[in-house]
């Protein structure tokens, strides 16, 4: 589902952010992405989706080589991808309901089966009763919900999740995490999920990868060995 | 395709617009009002600009060149001159006057006394036949004058002379610099009106960055943001045009009494018509391009 063959990418600034990586994520797996602030996770999380191009190298997701994309086409191919943030990104003048509904309006969807899949998806986040509410008048938990509503309801192939519980007490990041196991057990979703904290890869035993300085520095996948984690 | 799509969904980016004007409350409020200051002074300044152009306009018309030709020759004789008059360059229309329409004016122009006067030279007329000689342009009255004054037969072609030169400049520079300033004026309004909705945008940059997360296409992303500023256009040119409508012709049926012909107001209609279908193009058309090239900043990979 997600494959990267050495890739490396350079800012302008100079910045040698992923030095020759490569990785290969199946269809349905889970991972963790760790690893300190500064080592390159979210470049490398933004080369998927292609927020950011690589310098060299090959980005293959859902079966498309993300740097052959034209300008022009990466709102399509967005469509293959949810990604969630440790800020939410919700659009503050909609509703939840619209702000779910917004990756659906995109692709043209008829209406009916919108209010269908928003109100099944608002039902898997356990939101059904907040549909007519604003993200201002929900708590940061159920804000994130909402994005990872929005983020799933066009059914990606991948979700991406940067540091999704970043700004949540270790409670409500535990409920986060087990939304996303369920989804990756419901819908089987490939979930990539970026986290700083310890706590949650431990709780939640799932393939991790840790990233220092641009490199892949432990894959458990591959017989590495994920202990002291910064 | 994807410009079919968008059309498709005009009803949909029409409502977000509107969504978007009330949910943005203070901002589109706030855009909404620099339109329809900006409208309101421009189109103050445009109306009494214009309404001076044609004041000065039909000063100018009014002047004419009298050129009365000798008193010896016929009427026969002078009328033969029309063709050379019309042939000079800068003549609009050239009237001839015969020598008994001329006693008539001067009759005319006379008090009792005066009318049995001159009704006695009805018999031998002493005067003699006369053009009056309109010019194109009026910076030209006195090339044209001196011309005709050279042609045989004149007696003698009069234009007011230096008061009429002088005249005639001074209308020519209300004229450019009323023009200058409503265009200078124009120009700065439009400014702050794209200006104004540069700042709407550029407060909605997260929003255009979710857009394109969950794969919005550009035109997409754009529509609703040009649609919402054709509205605010629109919304900015409303009282605008109200105050013109009611303050124009409220003017005009003032001034219709009080002023000479010659300094008579613009007819209301069609002109407000005119002047309102221009100012809801100015402020749509800014509001669109205003719109477009704040959101394409932001619209680049
Ligand atoms: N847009 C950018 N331009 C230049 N340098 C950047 C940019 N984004 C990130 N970097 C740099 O790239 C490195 C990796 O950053 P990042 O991928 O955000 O790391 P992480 O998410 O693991 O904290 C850092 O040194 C950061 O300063
Ligand atoms: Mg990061």
């Amino acid at each position: 589902m997600i494959k990267l063959e050495n890739v490396t990418k350079v800012y302008k600034t100079g910045v040698r952010a992923v030095n020759n990586m490569n990785i290969d994520i199946g269809e349905g797996e889970f991972v963790y992405v760790i690893g300190p602030t500064g080592a390159g996770k979210s470049t490398f999380i933004k080369l998927l989706y292609r927020e950011e191009k690589a310098s060299s190298g090959k980005v293959i997701v859902a079966g498309q080589d993300v740097s052959k994309i034209k300008n022009r086409k990466v709102p399509y191919f967005r469509r293959n991808i949810g990604v969630v943030f440790q800020n939410f990104r919700l659009l503050p003048k909609k509703t939840v309901f619209e702000n779910v509904a917004f990756t659906l309006e995109v692709t043209d969807t008829p209406k009916v089966q919108i209010r269908k899949k928003v109100r099944r998806t608002l039902e898997l986040v356990g939101l059904e009763d907040k549909a007519n509410a604003f993200p201002h008048e929900l708590s940061g938990g159920q804000q994130q919900r909402v994005a990872i509503a929005r983020a799933i309801v066009n059914s990606p192939k991948v979700l991406i999740a940067d540091e999704p519980t970043g700004n949540l007490d270790p409670d409500t990041s535990n409920e986060i995490i087990a939304l996303l196991e369920r989804i990756n057990e419901v819908n089987h979703t490939t979930i990539l999920v970026v986290t700083h904290d310890k706590e949650i890869v431990q709780k939640h035993k799932k393939r991790t990868i840790l990233i220092e300085d641009g490199c892949i520095k432990t894959d458990t996948s591959v017989g590495g060995y994920v202990d002291g984690i910064h | 395709m994807e410009f079919i799509s968008c059309i498709r969904n005009l009803p949909k980016h029409c409502k977000t617009a509107f969504q978007n004007i009330w949910r943005n409350g203070v901002m589109s409020v706030s855009s909404i009002f620099a339109v329809t200051i900006t409208l309101l002074l421009i189109s103050v300044i445009g109306v009494i600009a214009i309404n001076i152009q044609d004041m000065t306009y039909s000063i100018e018309d009014s002047l004419t060149i009298y050129v009365q030709m000798d008193r010896e020759i016929s009427d026969e004789e002078a009328q033969k001159l029309l063709p050379e008059i019309e042939a000079i360059d800068g003549v609009k229309t050239a009237t001839f006057s015969s020598k008994e329409e001329e006693l008539d004016k001067l009759i005319e122009m006379q008090d009792e006394d005066g009318k049995a006067l001159f009704e006695s030279y009805r018999e031998n007329n002493p005067l003699g036949a006369a053009y009056v000689v309109e010019v194109n342009d009026a910076q030209q009255i006195d090339a044209v004058t001196e011309q005709i004054s050279t042609l045989d037969h004149v007696n003698q072609a009069t234009s007011g002379g230096e008061s009429t030169h002088a005249l005639v400049n001074s209308l020519e520079t209300i004229r450019n610099g009323g023009a200058i300033f409503v265009v200078g004026l124009t120009i700065i309004a439009l400014f702050m009106i794209a200006n104004t909705i540069k700042m709407t945008i550029t407060s909605r940059q997260t929003e255009i960055g979710i857009m394109r997360m969950v794969g919005a296409s550009n035109w997409y992303i754009r529509l609703p943001y040009m649609l919402e500023g054709i509205f605010i256009g629109l919304l900015g040119s409303l009282i605008p045009i109200l105050v013109i409508y009611f303050g124009y012709t409220w003017l005009y049926s003032g001034a219709v009494d009080l002023l000479p012909a010659m300094l008579s107001l613009r007819e209301p209609f069609p002109f407000i018509w005119q002047c309102s279908g221009i100012m809801v193009a100015l402020g749509c058309g800014v509001g669109l391009i205003g719109s477009f090239v704040s959101v394409r900043k932001f619209l680049k990979f």
